[in-house]
């Protein structure tokens, strides 16, 4: 099942959709010294890039894209769009390559890139001790998670213990779940009943139809739905806390020192040149923004 | 007839005019119509493409999706999912909610179709194919080839789970009989309106063309009769007159018939108008109009041309019928009438022209019967026939009248004299003055070719005044020298007619010193006539100053001898044709005997008029004639040359040889009139 899709986005295709297509409010170049458009590559950061991967000139990073603004489908339902998407066209115009976004399921995917099925995975998915053991991961944003509750809060949820016996929707293996697993040592007698699924607008669907009281997401995905016009009228922050504040990171596999550096040497870049932050910008996530880029930093930032 | 001419051409107007309006009121219900079917069609196609999206959206979200749970198309689906799919359409194919089904991926292989059959389905490089696999939704209705129908079809991407993953594109047909059939309902009804609202548009039409048409005919039918009737008799005036002649006269030149156009011109009018006034004359001619109208044929037209001038078109005639139909009409005319409690007689004078003999052209007809109308007005006869001479053309008459005014202030008029022989010792009695125009032109003119013209016009006064001046001027010349002539001036029934007439000539006397008893007048018998009450009053006025007045041309008027009776007549002139006749004829003898007794009864000087030969001359002498005048004395000539013949010797000379002579004295029967015989000129 889990096989490569062919020929994904083109890398100018996504930049362009991300430019015309996208709800947030587009900042234009001159917010920063450098520009999306101008990026140029960088011939020292590119040669850091393992030969084989400078010989087949593309990289695919797994994602899975039901995670507005980070990642989601375009309105065609193949597009991927969002964040990372831009952030990982950014980072293959520094190298030299193209970096396709292949959808791809998330529970897996750490496993798939360790078996070399992807090259990475740029996914919200947050650096952890327990996952930097499967794989090394360049940090790159900065996020808790937030509790999300239908529009008018009926249940009255405002607190993790708010959620005890009753049903959470959340995606499996994400921090979240994580989570709400350790929350239910608050939860005497009345254990929040966790219900996994594949993906994040499974979850939200459970939301949606009422059979889950709430969701647990990172605090962006959770502040679009909420304040989006599309989703805004079904769904509400429970509040504005973020629990659990972590870094998002880039997994590479452990086997891949050389593609690891060399992408953060890129993301270095640029965040140096201003691009990091104009794309943080576009998607109106300034707010998780990073002033450098560290690798494996789980240990450090949180606990 | 032509009204009912005009009332047919109204009736085509009228179709024409709705078929105007039918032709314009059809195109506009047409584009109407056309505007209002087009709102339907769209509006049901609009209504189908709605009604695709929302079943195709509930097919591919209820049943498509659920059953694929996430698969990837390009790799074909499991038994599972197939199964699933299956059964999710079946119920709704085999109850016609849905017509075909296909499931493709984006490449267009079918992955599913709910016939099994993996061919068929839009192409791929199909715009609405391309739609769909950008992510969009395509309807249309399009026909049914299977089913001779239209079907909605939809293309759509399949979104697999709630994250929005489109993994291929749904081509699903949906029926559109129920919108059809309804649209048809629609058109139906749309049609069934249409045409009600035309038909009654066309009933509409119709009724407001026709009454149109029909005002319009009526306005058009009153203006032409206006334009061709008379307001007051109702008759057709000149203009239907010349119009009607022209199509008679067309026919007639065509058929070779015949026929007349008849002038009538009543004799009075102008006194009754001014006696009775003009509500009688206005009476007068309608009741004219009707005797006239009654006497026609149906075939006949009968006219008012204006004033007391009637004009008739008698077709298909013969000379002889039209004089007989014409008595009918004379007779009608001239019945005694009452107008304002007074009994009247109107007598009318008619000129006929007959076709073709005189003329094929309505004007020319018209010019020779007012001619002969005017022969008739100062003759003795009512009805009277173009002769086609003797007549100056009418048309000439207001040249000549202008010539007239002209020939008068430029003295071309002379007077020639023509002596009255005293038949007891053959001297000179008098001399008839006798004008002529010396026209620059044309030669010395005899009275017929303008009297009629100066009568026509009124200049017969001026001219008559000059007559009488030159002559008594002239007189007054031979007077001096010894003669005693009287002179004797010819004045015209206008003359008498005119108001003053025998005071101006009283004046005229006192001027030149004349004695009245030396000037005669010499007024037509014609003149005198019937009631011409104003002509016998300026008589007896005439009289009344000493002025002798002869009465001319007696014997063929129609003066009734009781009024002869109280005038004071000087002279009784017996006409020329009674004289001319008596060698041969006892009958004129008689007469002339009769007439010579009855002047003397009267007391009155008798004097016979042509007298040629010397035979007649006897004659007259032995019945007791007083005076005679003719070629066998003198023809009209200037004054001083009645010297060179009348003188005391001349005389003597001369009355010997009539003596011896009179055999050998040659005859001028040719001469009848002394107006048509060459005249020297005076010295």
């Amino acid at each position: 099942m889990r096989r490569v899709r062919p020929a994904l986005t083109a890398l100018g295709a996504a930049t362009v959709m991300l430019v015309s297509g996208c709800a947030q409010p587009a900042g234009t170049g001159d917010t920063a010294t450098g520009s999306t458009d101008t990026i140029t590559v960088n011939e020292a950061i590119r040669g850091r890039l393992p030969e084989s991967v400078r010989e087949r000139g593309t990289i695919q990073f797994a994602t899975d894209p039901s995670y507005a603004p980070m990642e989601s489908f375009a309105p065609d339902g193949r597009t991927i769009i969002g964040f990372d998407a831009d952030l990982a066209a950014a980072l293959g115009s520094v190298l030299g390559i193209k970096i396709e976004m292949v959808p791809a399921n998330f529970s897996t995917a750490l496993d798939e890139t360790a078996k070399g099925t992807y090259d990475g995975v740029l996914s919200s998915i947050t650096d952890t001790v327990e996952r930097e053991k499967r794989a090394d991961f360049i940090n790159y944003f900065s996020a808790g998670t937030a509790i999300v509750v239908r529009r008018g809060n009926p249940t009255g949820v405002t607190e993790l213990k708010d959620l005890c016996g009753q049903v959470v929707a959340v995606e499996e293996s994400t921090t979240q779940e994580d989570l709400l697993k350790r929350s239910q040592k608050g939860c005497a007698g009345r254990p929040i009943v966790i219900r996994t699924y594949k993906t994040n607008s499974d979850a939200l669907l459970q939301l949606r139809t009422g059979r889950a009281v709430a969701i647990l997401n990172d605090y962006p995905p959770a502040a679009q739905l909420a304040n989006d016009p599309s989703s805004r009228t079904h769904y509400q922050l429970a509040s504005t806390v973020q629990y659990e504040p972590g870094l998002y990171g880039i997994a590479v596999a452990k086997s891949s020192p050389a593609l690891r550096d060399a992408l953060h040497e890129a993301l270095r870049q640029l965040m140096q040149t201003g691009v990091y932050q104009e794309l943080l910008l576009r998607w109106g996530l300034t707010t998780g923004a990073l002033q450098d880029s560290s690798i494996n930093g789980a240990g450090v930032s949180s606990e | 007839m032509w009204l009912r001419r005009i009332g047919t051409r109204g009736a085509g107007a009228g179709s024409r005019l709705f078929a105007t309006y039918a032709a314009a009121s059809m195109v506009s219900v047409a584009v109407l119509g056309a505007v209002l079917i087009q709102g339907y069609r769209d509006d049901a196609a609009g209504r189908g493409r709605d009604q695709g999206l929302a079943q195709a959206a509930v097919i591919e979200e209820m049943a498509v999706a659920p059953a694929l749970d996430g698969a990837d198309l390009a790799a074909g689906l499991t038994t599972t999912q197939r199964d699933r799919l299956q059964r999710a359409t079946d119920l709704a194919i085999f109850r016609g909610s849905v017509i075909r089904m296909r499931l493709r991926s984006f490449t267009g292989q079918v992955v599913f179709a709910d016939d099994g059959s993996t061919a068929g389905g839009i192409s791929v490089a199909a715009p609405a194919f391309k739609a769909a696999t950008a992510g969009s939704a395509d309807v249309a209705v399009v026909p049914d080839t299977e089913r001779d129908t239209e079907v909605i079809r939809v293309l759509r991407p399949v979104r697999a789970g709630a994250s929005g993953q489109a993994i291929g594109v749904l081509e699903v047909y949906l029926p559109y009989d129920t919108i059809a059939i309804h649209l048809q309902e629609q058109m139906r009804v749309a049609y069934l309106r249409l045409g009600a609202g035309l038909l009654g548009l066309y009933v509409m039409l119709a009724l407001i063309s026709w009454s149109t048409t029909r005002s319009l005919r009526r306005h058009a039918a009153r203006h032409a009769h206006e334009a061709m009737h008379d307001a007051l008799t109702g008759l057709p005036n000149r203009a239907a007159f010349r119009a009607r002649a022209e199509s008679v006269l067309e026919s007639a030149v065509r058929g070779g018939s015949r026929g007349a156009v008849v002038l009538v011109d009543l004799n009075r009018f102008k006194e009754v108008n001014d006696t009775l006034g003009h509500h009688a004359g206005d009476e007068l001619l309608q009741i004219i109009s009707t005797r006239l109208a009654g006497t026609a044929r149906p075939e006949d037209t009968v006219a008012r041309l204006g004033g007391d001038e009637f004009g008739l078109i008698l077709p298909g005639l013969d000379a002889a019928d039209v004089l007989r139909q014409l008595e009918g009409v004379r007779a009608a005319v001239t019945e005694e009438l009452t107008l304002d409690h007074v009994p009247l007689s109107i007598e009318a004078s008619f000129g006929v022209a007959l076709y073709p003999e005189h003329g094929d052209a309505v004007e020319e007809l018209l010019q020779n019967a007012d001619a002969a109308m005017y022969q008739g007005k100062r003759g003795a006869h009512d009805v009277v026939l173009y002769s086609g001479q003797s007549t100056v053309h009418p048309t000439q008459w207001l040249v000549v009248q202008a010539e007239l005014r002209h020939a008068l202030e430029r003295d071309e008029l002379v007077l020639l004299y023509q002596p009255k022989i005293r038949m007891s010792d053959g001297a000179v009695y008098g001399l008839e003055a006798l004008v002529r125009w010396q026209h620059p032109q044309r030669g010395l003119l005899p009275p017929p070719a303008f009297l009629p013209a100066a009568e026509q016009s009124g200049l017969i006064e001026p001219l008559t005044a000059w007559v009488l001046r030159r002559a008594l001027a002239d007189q007054a010349e031979w007077t001096t020298i010894g003669h005693p002539w009287s002179v004797s001036v010819n004045v015209s029934a206008r003359n008498l007619e005119a108001t003053g007439f025998p005071r101006f000539v009283a004046d005229v006397l006192a001027e030149t010193g004349t004695p009245p008893e030396r000037l005669t007048l010499e007024v037509t018998e014609t003149a005198m006539a019937g009631d011409r009450d104003t002509a016998i009053a300026a008589v007896r006025e005439l009289a009344g100053y000493g002025i002798q007045v002869a009465v001319d041309d007696f014997g063929i008027g129609y003066t009734s001898l009781s009024q002869l009776r109280g005038l004071s007549v000087a002279e009784i002139k017996i006409d020329r044709t009674f004289v001319a006749g008596m060698p041969h004829d006892h009958q004129d003898r008689a007469i002339v005997r009769s007439v010579i007794e009855l002047g003397h009864g009267l007391g009155a000087r008798v004097t016979a008029e042509g007298v040629e030969t010397p035979r007649v001359r006897r004659w007259l002498a032995e019945a007791g004639c007083d005076d005679a005048q003719g070629f066998l004395f003198s023809k009209p000539v200037a004054w001083p040359h009645v010297l060179d013949r009348y003188t005391a010797e001349d005389i003597e000379r001369r009355r010997r040889a009539a003596g011896a002579s009179a055999a050998a004295e040659p005859a001028q029967p040719d001469e009848t009139t002394d107006h048509d015989v060459p005249v020297p000129q005076a010295g």
